[in-house]
């Protein structure tokens, strides 16, 4: 033990750990795993319902009690044979998905929702983060889906980091209830819907299809991630960009080198069109160059068609 | 409003209401259940005084509108069918039908469409001519900008409609035999803002309306089977389409002149003094097969997936094709642990292109014609392995690390198999008492090698100009080793969710990161990310939602800029 406490080096250090430690100790224990006893048999829904009446007869809406989901035996068919916990009383002697839920363990749930949506959701990051399927379901609810809250407020009550960024001014249409997370996220398995292949920008391109090429001309970010430039979840600068322009390209490309030119303060004419008339700013060079660089540069995301300069051999993605 | 497809929603809904509705009328003695709730409201848009932008998606139709909500739903034995719609305005229309028959057919098809207000770029500061002293005074230089808005009164704005349809059928007599087959197709037409420059005689911008006309569509067929239970294999084919029906806007490019001095510069231009098209999107579509097994052998299951796909921009005959399988394996050695391993390979090839560009001002021996080759030719590979341990209910802690590696055969030059490198590792650890309170707390790492070696696409070509020097070569002097791609990031994500009943949630959280990339040789380049928050959801019944949140982002980059530098 002394050899133990001389491992620190001051008593900040150790009064930290020893701490910590206590912490750890005094969280409150959970009770034993449940779950029916081996020895225990079925007893029916009515058995189930002399007890939990206010349950059964809301089930009685519910999808699973509609399909005759186990015959007369509905409840026990996801919660478990249930004779020892009828007979005593004891909570811990039937299976209750809220409690009893295990990263490591069988999902009830599992047992008959099968199939290519389901067939990796114990693989899933919903599965490990969450309690299985009773974060977001509520089992006995009549309401469809068995959603425990509406969309995307199930979703933002973990999330709220990405329901903060659903309110900045550039967002997908999350908070309009125009999409919905699900529309890019499975949250049964890691695959999304709607994707053709598994390239890593295919989640994106399977809406926004323009973008899909292959150009002739291409802008090497764009084969890369969508996200070294946009995030999907919502930002302050337009379009979803993780930054505004010109900053954004800036941290990839050299500024132009027309940002360094003097201008003049006054109106000119430019002398082989003096119908536009303009007026230009000592800064006005600065202003044009280093405002946002997709007013030239306008076709972003790769084009078949040449720019016009030869000596930038046709790759500066302005047609 | 241009054509939607709604007329084709009402057609599809028919057949397939029928489809569903049909076991109906012929099992009378089954007990039936129905719903119906009908909501008639209305509601005023008025967007006098409101920046069009910052309405993005909630501009509609403008003015007094009424609105319906309409929801009915029947239940009889083993056959659902539902239907539920809302009528907003005329650009905002959501119709879902859904239903199941027995357990041999079910399936979904629903339209949604909405309208998304443009901004618009004023190009206000696009208006500046070339000083050549120092006070400002002398306007003899060149170089000039100027712009032109030709559709001033232009309101930007598309409407987009999305119709889907899934079906299901599991084959009669083949218990375990399941026909899947999904459909969806976006469809956006409105306006849109294009803007073009016409590069010489004076550095010209032109701004447009043009037509939006886009149609994406996507099918997908396939089956799943349980040969035997431990076995379940599916094949999904795959087919996506895209083109736009609107006509390639065009602009008149000025011959190229020196603005002051009048000298012909045609000989520095690809094209010049001709209208040419501009903003193309070409036709493209996509083809892909799936093929995917589970298998599950004692406490161990077996996942894995083979995809082959090809893209093709039909318009220009360029293809990618791509192929990758994944592999997984996950196991529970005991109650309390879990193991899971994976591997992925993928093979991504992008047509090179040969391009003929014209040679710069007559007789000059500089050529630049060029091969494009793609950085998305590519061998990627990712290998990953996580180990939970959960001692009991409440505690559960997590272990994982991967690597990935992606090689990409002709970058930053050809056959230069340019390569990223990324190990990632991560710690994780839950805490659950009861089920009124979950914490999570994570730790996580990722150390990249070369991250997007786009630094170094300076290639050999181009013109020396005054100097021994070539452009590329004064291009990767001045800004070779700009970048805002991380080699290091470390991350910590701390989650607390606090559910005192099924109607409340309280959550807390804090998510930070922190990205450098040191391998540059002048500045290190540092991004730094904070993003606290506090939210508060009550729920007093399954349709009611009151929710505040409360969320801080910080974020800060510190990095290179390559300061611009005039010709010389």
């Amino acid at each position: 033990m002394l050899k133990f406490l001389k491992r620190f080096k001051n008593k900040k250090e150790m009064g930290f750990t020893l701490g910590f430690i206590c912490f750890l100790l005094l969280l409150p224990r959970a009770p034993s795993w449940g779950g029916s006893p081996p020895d225990a048999v079925m007893v029916g829904d009515e058995t189930c319902s002399a007890c939990h009446n206010e349950i059964s007869e809301k089930f009685k809406g519910n999808i699973h009690a509609r399909l005759s989901v186990g015959g007369e035996n509905t409840c026990e068919a996801c919660h478990g044979p249930g004779s020892k916990h009828a007979e005593e009383g004891t909570p811990d002697l039937i299976y209750s998905s809220l409690k009893d839920f295990t990263a490591t363990g069988k999902n009830v749930c599992t047992d008959c929702h099968r199939g290519t949506e389901f067939d990796s959701w114990s693989e899933a990051t919903h599965f490990e983060t969450a309690e299985g399927c009773s974060d977001c379901h509520r089992i006995h609810s009549e309401e469809e889906n068995l959603l425990a809250q509406q969309k995307p407020q199930l979703c933002f009550g973990c999330h709220s980091d990405k329901m903060a960024q659903a309110m900045m001014p550039s967002h997908h249409p999350v908070k309009e209830d125009l999409i919905s997370c699900t529309d890019c996220h499975s949250v049964h398995s890691k695959e999304a819907k709607y994707t053709v292949g598994d390239d890593s920008r295919e989640l994106c391109l399977s809406c926004h299809t323009a973008y899909q090429g292959p150009f002739i001309y291409e802008h090497d970010p764009v084969n890369e991630d969508c996200g070294i430039c946009h995030d999907p979840h919502g930002t302050v600068a337009d379009k979803m960009l993780v930054q505004n322009e010109p900053f954004l390209c800036l941290s990839c490309h050299s500024m132009h080198f027309h940002t360094t030119l003097l201008s003049i303060e006054g109106d000119f004419e430019p002398p082989m069109h003096p119908e536009r008339e303009s007026k230009s700013t000592t800064d006005g060079m600065k202003k044009a160059f280093l405002t946002k660089c997709t007013q030239c540069h306008s076709e972003i995301h790769g084009s078949d068609l040449p720019s016009q300069s030869t000596s930038g051999a046709g790759k500066a993605l302005t047609r | 409003m241009k054509k939607t497809p709604i007329g084709l929603f009402i057609c599809l809904g028919m057949i397939f209401g029928l489809l569903i509705s049909a076991p109906f009328a012929f099992s009378q003695d089954e007990p039936s259940f129905s719903s119906l709730s009908l909501w008639i409201g209305g509601h005023y848009t008025g967007i006098e005084d409101y920046h069009k932008k910052v309405g993005e998606f909630d501009r509609g139709e403008e003015g007094a509108l009424p609105e319906i909500f309409l929801d009915y739903s029947n239940y009889k034995g083993k056959k659902t069918l539902r239907f539920s719609g809302h009528f907003y305005d005329p650009k905002r229309i959501s119709v879902d039908l859904s239903g199941r028959s027995k357990e041999v057919l079910s399936g979904k098809i629903s339209y949604h469409s909405f309208y998304r207000q443009r901004g618009k770029d004023l190009l206000n500061n696009l208006m500046a001519r070339e000083a050549t002293d120092k006070l400002n005074t002398l306007p003899g230089g060149g170089k000039m900008v100027t712009s032109e808005d030709l559709t001033p009164d232009a309101d930007f704005g598309y409407t987009r409609h999305q119709l889907t349809s899934d079906f299901k059928i599991k084959v009669p007599g083949k218990a375990n035999l399941k026909i899947i087959a999904s459909h969806r197709s976006i469809l956006e037409d409105g306006e849109d803002q294009k803007i073009v420059s016409m590069h010489c005689s004076s550095c010209h911008m032109v701004s447009k309306s043009v037509e939006v006309d886009r149609q994406t569509h996507a099918a997908s067929v396939g089956f799943e089977v349980n040969p035997v239970e431990a076995l379940l294999l599916s094949y999904t084919g795959s087919f996506r389409t895209f083109k736009s029906e609107a006509p390639v806007p065009t602009a008149f490019y000025d011959t190229a002149e020196h603005p002051i001095k009048g000298v012909n510069l045609s000989d520095r231009v690809i094209f010049g003094g001709e209208e040419v098209d501009f903003g193309e999107i070409p036709q493209t579509q996509k083809i892909a097969h799936t093929v995917k097994l589970q298998t599950q052998m004692g406490k161990s299951k077996i996942y894995g997936s083979f995809t082959n796909s090809q893209a093709k921009n039909i318009s220009q005959g360029l293809e990618i094709n791509s192929n990758g399988g994944n592999l997984k394996y996950v196991v529970n050695p005991t109650l309390k642990t879990k193991f899971t391993a994976t591997a992925s390979l993928k093979r991504i090839e992008n047509d090179d292109v040969e391009i003929d560009v014209p040679a710069w001002r007559g007789g000059d021996p500089e050529q630049f014609d060029f091969i494009r080759y793609s950085s998305l030719t590519r061998t990627q590979g990712e290998g990953s392995a996580e180990f939970i341990y959960q001692p009991e209910r409440r505690y559960r802690v997590s272990v994982s690390a991967g690597y990935e590696q992606t090689t990409r055969d002709d970058y930053p030059e050809p056959e230069a198999e340019g390569k990223t490198t990324k190990l990632k590792m991560s710690l994780g650890g839950k805490y659950r008492p009861h089920s009124k309170f979950t914490g999570r707390l994570k730790y996580f790492l990722e150390k990249t090698e070369d991250p997007a070696p786009y630094n170094l696409i300076f290639e050999e070509s181009g013109k020396t100009y005054s100097s021994p020097f070539y452009y590329y070569q004064r291009e990767e002097l001045r800004y070779s080793q700009v970048t805002n791609q991380a080699t290091m990031l470390h991350g910590v994500d701390l989650k607390l969710n606090f559910k005192p009943d099924q109607k409340a949630t309280l959550s807390a959280g804090i998510r930070a990161s922190l990205e450098t990339n040191s391998d540059i040789d002048t500045l290190d380049f540092e991004r730094t990310r904070l993003q606290p928050n506090l939210s508060l959801t009550l729920s007093p019944n399954p349709r009611w939602n009151l929710f505040g949140n409360l969320s801080y982002v910080y974020d800060k980059s510190n990095g290179l800029a390559a300061v611009a530098m005039m010709n010389g």
